[in-house]
């Protein structure tokens, strides 16, 4: 008789490493054998070089199964404790609507696509972006808005340095009105600091002289609710070359005259209240508009309607050319991603609730402020807000802080701005039931109850009358059709459809981890005590937050080896600032100001010398040899001569290339010698965690891309979060922050290193994403993930390699975490292009991998630890019959321009007409024998780049366009 | 670069430096600097490539100009090249 297994055998333990990781025990005996590796540990063995190994083990606790993770978790939210936000400062209560909350937020096919590079892919999202543009545009009544930047401190402060670009004003000086929430302040003023401009912070009325700058940011309305008329200064900078940015609110706007109208040059903010939780700081979208003359200055990415190869209607990501990439040193920002998930959250809040809906829930915010206003005062309160939206200040003299705690016991967050005032706000998620609690803080016993109805009847509006909105708003016809929630379910779905995101196929994007976003990672970000959140709310309430970056910090600490993390930053490039920031900081703190040259090797990504040049430093280009290494040589010899000013290398690792380099230890080691700081860039880490530290390598700061390596899903284009981790010599450096004191405890007392983001922990409400990865997995479970991320690589490297030339390897001949595959020959051979190649792919189902990155006219191929064996099969299946259709074309049996690859991808339209090319339907439509079932259907064929760019339209067409795009 | 889809022009009246950045031109692929010849003040710039940015490729030595400049000093012509060697310079390249 067979043994009856134990109870205990039979118990499942903690089993999620088996889930994360995608090749069985079968499939991965199955590669090793193929690579002629005898075990993983032989394997990764002969990969990476043992001089860089870490000899110490991950210290982290045991392996969480996900029910365990989820209670410990919830423990942890329970420490949280939600009061009702009234602190405003550009975060508010919000209602998601459900519909918008099941079907996007919590919705794998929205949140676990790519950023938009491949249109033809991305038509779903791409017009859901199509219409935040179109909302900001129409709720600024500016020309032309982008789709989203990372938080309204940041959009301020890129509003400032494009200010800078197209100004004419040749003034070095940067005005903020005083009355703009404290953190944007903070932010403008680190930025400006770096890139050297001055900044006044006054009463505009009082302190602008418009022939001394070269713009002006007015809050509109004020941080302390006031709505003031900039019309006649807007129209002094203007007389003087400068420009105005309005720092603005979607929904004041609503009641208020847009910026537009008032002459504003640009008007930024957040677009958190329409929909999107307040999650503790963050993530949401921030958004941007500006007029049509400035339309190539503008920050971030734009989304643009062009045509597809037969003549439909199709969109893109407009004028990528502008981005760092391509302008490496000479780019003027580093914003390099956006809020893609949260901008579409929003836009489908507008589309959902429409002008009406918008409209109907301003003026109750409105009213919810002008009762509150009207009954304080028969309290005999004074009110200083003479004409508001939303927020009301109130002079309490001596008395703030008794009346605070006052409405902290009846579970009421107010803003202490000082012992003197009082800021109140309203939302669209207040209740009448919370102005009566509230009043009843500033009500005595002495004082008469107040009906509520009956101040009603009595108010007068508060706004003047030039500054109450006339003109009409959100007028395109896609913000009436879907109010009904039948019609916003399908319209979710018919958007999603198009798109191809990890729910669908693999995504080998290089550089990019698109690896599993796990359900259970996911479902505490829309937990109520985790989302509902105020950022500056009490910490005493955020007990569970502060627990939570804790214990990230220090797993993250453990992971990388470094002694300090700071989770403010909220993308890859914003971490680069911050590193380098704090390596200006050390230097500066050391009398070595001097210190400024970055020596960044040409490999690099062009966020390193975007940022480099935003933190006020000077590039120097260090070589690379033909293996994609960074020439030693060279970097000793730049290093040298610049020995004086060295300020800091920036240093990929495992390289750009995907390569182990077994000298980068020697490379650390010179930059030390010569006085400089060594920043890794973090994007690669996939490769590393278990087996290497970037601390032990020498590195002294490093970012991390919790949305690559720590699980955090792309969203379509944002959110991302960068944490840099920095040995305790640069701890000090960390970001602080103007509102929240003590965010960096190395910091010390002056706590003088600035913000870099908004939120004092960034985009705070993702980070159970990471966490729960990481307790899910255990040191054992990273460790092995990290080695199964690399073995799928490498199968992929060696199945592909008979076929395309693979550039690249270290030594052994094993390349790192993803692998590069040469096409630079196609284009003399064939007529064909690494594009074709990619968007052929498109046939077969996949998303392209990483086009002409690091290298022109190649492929990079990143498979992650994710996918399981069957997944990676199909699509070298795919790579090696796209190499068949290539030496057709190559041999002559194919023609030059009508070709599958040249034709691809093949739209469900080509089907209706007769069939014109000289291959069958069978090879256009379903390439891959043996894999019939899964067919995508790209929406619209190959999308003309350049007409796009020729004639830029960013709003949404007029629907006649959208009937033909349905016929 | 292949297709220019814009070009941005100097203001008329501005100075450039023989070999310093003048203008921009941008394709889908790629965003290039343009650098002054010879040094001099801008006294008209082609307004014809702002609605048709293609002129650039259809007629780069003809009705695709960019900028006429005032020259300063003659004798910086004579480190320029002639259109053979340019055009032996193009191919080489």
């Amino acid at each position: 008789m067979p043994t009856r297994p134990s109870l205990a055998d039979l118990e499942p333990g903690a089993n999620f490493i088996r889930r994360h990781i995608g090749p069985s025990a079968v499939e991965t005996r199955d590669m090793l054998h193929t690579l002629g590796a005898a075990s993983l540990e032989e394997f990764i063995a002969r990969v990476i070089p043992s001089a860089i190994r870490s000899s110490k083990p991950l210290d982290l606790r045991k392996p969480m199964a996900e029910r365990t993770a989820l209670s410990y978790l919830r423990k942890m939210a329970e420490r949280n404790e939600v009061f009702v936000s009234m602190l405003g400062m550009g975060y508010y209560g919000t209602v998601t609507p459900k519909v918008i909350l099941r079907n996007v937020l919590e919705n794998p096919g929205w949140y676990t696509a790519y950023t938009p590079y491949q249109a033809e892919v991305s038509q779903g999202r791409l017009e859901a972006l199509l219409n935040f543009q179109q909302m900001v545009v129409d709720m600024t009544g500016l020309a032309l808005a982008s789709a989203s930047l990372l938080d309204e401190a940041t959009a301020a402060a890129e509003a400032m340095a494009m200010a800078k670009r197209v100004a004419k004003s040749s003034a070095n000086t940067f005005f903020v009105d005083r009355d703009t929430h404290p953190q944007t302040v903070g932010v403008i003023e680190t930025r400006a600091r770096a890139f050297g401009f001055d900044v006044v912070v006054g009463d505009p009325s009082r302190d602008l002289k418009p022939n001394g700058v070269f713009a002006a940011l007015f809050s509109y309305p004020g941080s302390s609710g006031e709505v003031r008329d900039y019309r006649s200064l807007i129209a002094r900078l203007h007389e003087a070359g400068a420009l105005a940015i309005m720092a603005t609110d979607l929904l004041a706007l609503a009641v208020l005259t847009p910026p537009g109208e008032l002459g504003a040059d640009i008007a930024l903010g957040s677009s958190q209240r329409f929909g999107v939780p307040m999650g503790y700081g963050g993530p949401h979208a921030a958004f941007f508009a500006t007029r049509d003359e400035f339309k190539r200055s503008i920050p971030g990415r734009i989304i643009g309607v062009s045509i597809d190869a037969y003549g439909h209607r199709a969109l893109r990501m407009a004028m990528q050319t502008r981005e760092q990439h391509i302008r490496r040193e000479k780019a003027t920002s580093n914003i390099c991603t956006a809020q893609v998930l949260l901008a579409v959250i929003a836009s489908m809040f507008a589309v959902y609730n429409g002008p009406k809906g918008i409209a109907k829930m301003a003026e109750r915010t409105h009213r919810f402020a002008e009762i509150f206003a009207a009954a304080v005062k028969g309290f005999g309160y004074e009110v200083k807000t003479k004409a508001f939206f939303d927020t009301v200040t109130l002079h309490v003299p001596g008395r703030a802080h008794a009346l605070w705690a006052r409405a902290k016991e009846k579970r009421i967050n107010l803003r202490f701005v000082d012992s003197d005032h009082l800021g109140i706000s309203f939302d669209q998620s207040t209740r009448r039931a919370e102005l009566e609690r509230l009043l009843t803080v500033f009500r005595t016993d002495a004082i008469e109850r107040v009906s509520i109805d009956a101040i009603d009847k009595t108010l007068g509006e508060v706004i003047p009358a030039a500054l109450r909105r006339t003109s009409s708003y959100l007028t395109h016809p896609v913000f009436e059709m879907y109010h009904s929630e039948t019609e916003m379910l399908r319209y979710l779905r018919h958007l999603q459809m198009k798109d191809v995101a990890l729910d669908q196929s693999m995504i080998p994007l290089g550089s990019c981890t698109m690896k599993l976003n796990a359900t259970t990672e996911m479902i505490p970000v829309t937990w109520r005590s985790f989302a509902m959140l105020h950022p500056f709310a009490p910490l005493e309430q955020a007990q569970g937050y502060q627990q939570l970056f804790e214990e990230l910090e220090a797993m993250l600490a453990e992971i990388t080896g470094f002694d300090a993390v700071s989770l403010q930053p909220n993308a890859g490039s914003q971490g680069e600032y911050a590193g380098l920031l704090a390596i200006r900081g050390l230097h500066e703190s050391r009398g070595q100001s001097h210190r400024n040259v970055c020596l960044i090797p040409i490999s690099a990504h062009g966020t390193n010398p975007a940022s480099a040049v935003m933190a006020g430093m000077k590039v120097v280009v260090v070589a690379c040899d033909e293996d994609g290494n960074v020439d030693v040589d060279d970097l000793a010899a730049k290093a040298r001569e610049h020995a004086a000013n060295l300020a800091a290398l920036m240093v990929t690792y495992p390289s750009t290339h995907g390569v182990f380099e077994e000298r980068i230890k020697d490379i650390c080691a010179i930059v030390h010698e010569h006085g400089g700081q060594v920043y890794l860039d973090g994007a690669n880490l996939n490769a590393q965690v278990g087996l290497v530290r970037p601390a032990e390598l020498g590195a002294d700061v490093c970012h991390m891309n919790l949305h690559k390596t720590f699980c955090i899903p792309h969203g379509g284009g944002g959110p991302g979060m960068g944490p840099i981790g920095v040995k305790a010599h640069l701890a000090p450096f960390l970001p602080g922050h103007r509102v929240v004191h003590g965010v960096n405890p190395a910091a010390g007392r002056d706590q003088s290193q600035g913000a870099v983001s908004a939120a004092p922990w960034g985009s705070a409400s993702i980070l159970p994403i990471s966490w729960t990865f990481i307790a899910m997995m255990g040191g054992e479970g990273l460790r092995e993930a990290t080695i199964m991320a690399i073995l799928n690589a490498n199968y992929i490297a060696h199945r592909l390699g008979p076929h395309f030339p693979v550039l690249y390897t270290g030594p052994g001949g094993f390349v790192a975490h993803e692998c590069i595959i040469d096409l630079r020959w196609l284009k003399d051979r064939t007529g064909l292009t690494v594009e074709d190649v990619a968007k052929r792919l498109v046939d077969y189902g996949f998303h392209a991998p990483t086009m002409s990155f690091p290298v022109p006219d190649t492929l990079m191929i990143e498979p992650t630890e994710s996918e399981g064996k069957r997944e990676i099969d199909r699509f070298c299946d795919a790579m090696i019959e796209i190499r068949k259709e290539i030496a057709e074309v190559e041999e002559g049996s194919a023609g030059r321009t009508d070709n599958v690859l040249k034709n691809s991808p093949h739209t469900h339209r080509l089907l209706l007409g007769d069939w014109t090319h000289p291959y069958s339907k069978e090879k256009a439509f379903f390439p891959l024998k043996g894999y019939p079932n899964d067919k995508y259907w790209p929406p619209v064929a190959r999308v003309d780049n350049v007409h796009g760019d020729r004639n830029l339209v960013c709003t949404c067409p007029p629907m006649a366009n959208y009937m033909e795009a349905a016929e | 670069m292949g297709d220019v889809v814009f070009v941005e022009l100097p203001s008329v009246g501005k100075t450039v430096k023989q070999g310093g950045e003048a203008a921009v031109v941008e394709s889908v692929k790629a965003a290039s600097d343009v650098f002054a010849p010879v040094s001099g003040e801008v006294v008209e710039v082609n307004k014809e490539l702002e609605g048709d940015p293609a002129l650039v490729n259809r007629g780069a030595e003809g009705d695709g100009w960019f900028f006429k400049v005032r020259l300063q000093d003659k004798s910086e012509l004579e480190g320029l090249m002639d259109k053979a060697a340019y055009d032996k310079f193009v191919e080489s390249n």
